[in-house]
């Protein structure tokens, strides 16, 4: 194992830890982004272009995008149902 | 049950599924020891067999392609069902005056300048990907997934949203329905033509490295670039309608 | 170093489990699940891995030298888009859920009604 793998490994295994163990989510949808950026850098270390290609998009873009636009939902229905 | 007790529980499960996967990951082969042969076998039939310069996308879209229809299917149905979801929710009452307005979020002009910049190139590279998915790394979700990234882009720099009362998003759907039927159609195609479903030899071989090579993977390809693609505008579409109909609300 | 790399996976799929028993958010409990998820990306990437060899791209590396295998990384690719849509279906619920129960927090939603 190269020394990059160890430490993306590493990396990985903090980043996954900060995910869970946050408690707002909002923190959480960013900590997931770059959770997200992490693990794609992972899988290029480990010699896998194509999974590191869906995991930079899904991980960087989608995931955190549908997190926070339902967060946002939550938080609007919040609003009305106080008026 | 109390969240403490909760805790308890869970505290010794875990650690019983601690035990139980210390002891399986000491059965595998060392970390970089691979010693299977399936993956060598696929590896060197890869070229010589359909002309494909891509191994995993070889691997995806022939030898396993059921796996991959199947998963493709996961990925429509749960679009579909984000969807049923979410409009349900539309539907009530309240949310019944007229929205046929064009909402324009207010971003800051470095936001519509990034955004605009952006939009094209990612296009055009999530275009590239799908089709070069049998050349190089890429391939139908790759490149589907990057074009539905565009148009979070477009969205989140600011493009301008029309909220038709109860339309759904066109493109996003006709591309989603597009793109699983293509599948479906392409697998009958093979069986039709060479007497097994999903068989990509009927399109002929084509030369190595040439764009219009390794059978019918390329057009399997496109197929699942849109699905994913519509599938993932679709629901983020409808995240957005939502969105957008609360904050007109309040 | 064996250790190291399935260790994470472990130690992914444990903290994730952690995640999801202790959170008090819906919408944090989603999230504790595609960490759970990511998990089972490492340790399938892990097992697949050889050392000194290439990315299973054949264009210009010469027949014959060893690559990565490339099966592995096929279910993988694969699983990183449907955890994407899966997600977005289970936010939805989350959704859902709120607006039926006023809350987002899984301990005070306990009571099912008819």
């Amino acid at each position: 194992m190269t020394v990059v793998q160890g430490v993306l490994l590493v990396l990985v295994g903090v980043g996954g830890g900060c995910v869970a163990l946050a408690r707002d989510p909002l923190r959480q949808a960013v900590l997931t982004g770059i959770f997200g950026l992490l693990l794609a850098l992972l899988f290029f270390a480990l010699q896998a272009p194509d999974v590191a290609l869906s995991q930079l998009v899904v991980g960087g873009v989608a995931l955190p995008a549908m997190i926070l636009l339902a967060l946002a939902e939550v938080r609007s229905h919040e609003e009305r149902d106080k008026e | 049950m109390s969240r403490g007790a909760r805790f308890v529980l869970f505290g010794v499960s875990a650690a019983g599924l601690a035990a139980l996967l210390g002891w399986a990951f000491a059965g595998l082969p060392d970390f970089g020891a691979y010693a299977g042969r399936y993956g060598r076998i696929v590896a060197q039939l890869a070229e010589p067999d359909r002309a494909t310069t891509n191994a995993v996308t070889f691997t995806a879209f022939d030898v396993r392609a059921i796996d991959t229809l199947v998963e493709e299917f996961i990925v429509f149905a749960s679009a579909i069902a984000a969807v049923a979801l979410l409009r349900h929710q539309r539907d009530e009452p309240e949310h019944a005056e007229d929205t046929d307005t064009l909402l324009r979020p207010r971003t800051s002009p470095a936001l519509r300048l990034v955004g605009a910049a952006l939009a094209g190139p990612t296009v055009v590279i999530a275009l590239d990907l799908i089709a070069h998915g049998h050349l190089t790394p890429g391939g139908g979700f790759q490149g589907g997934i990057v074009l539905a990234a565009t148009a979070v882009v477009v969205v989140a720099a600011g493009g301008r949203v029309r909220l038709p009362p109860d339309k759904p998003p066109l493109l996003g759907e006709m591309m989603h329905g597009a793109g699983a039927a293509g599948f479906v159609l392409l697998g009958l195609g093979g069986l039709i033509f060479s007497g097994a479903f999903l068989s990509t030899t009927f399109a002929g071989h084509g030369t190595t490295g040439a764009l219009l090579s390794g059978g019918a993977i390329p057009l399997l390809n496109v197929a699942t670039g849109f699905e994913v693609a519509g599938a993932v505008i679709v629901i983020l579409g409808e995240f957005l309608e939502q969105e957008m109909l609360a904050m007109e609300e309040s | 170093m064996t250790a190291l790399a399935y260790g994470v996976a472990a130690w992914l799929l444990l903290i994730g489990l952690v995640g999801i028993v202790r959170s008090r958010n819906l919408i944090g409990v989603v999230i504790c699940l595609s960490v759970v998820q990511s998990s089972t990306y490492v340790l399938l990437l892990a097992i697949g891995y050889r050392s000194g060899a290439k990315a299973p791209i054949l264009a210009d590396i010469a027949g014959g030298t060893p690559v990565v295998d490339p099966v592995v990384q096929a279910l993988t690719l694969t699983d990183v888009v449907v955890e994407a849509t899966v997600t977005a279906l289970l936010l939805a619920l989350a959704v859902q859920a709120h607006k039926r129960f006023g809350t987002l927090d899984p301990d005070a939603m306990t009571e099912m009604r008819g």
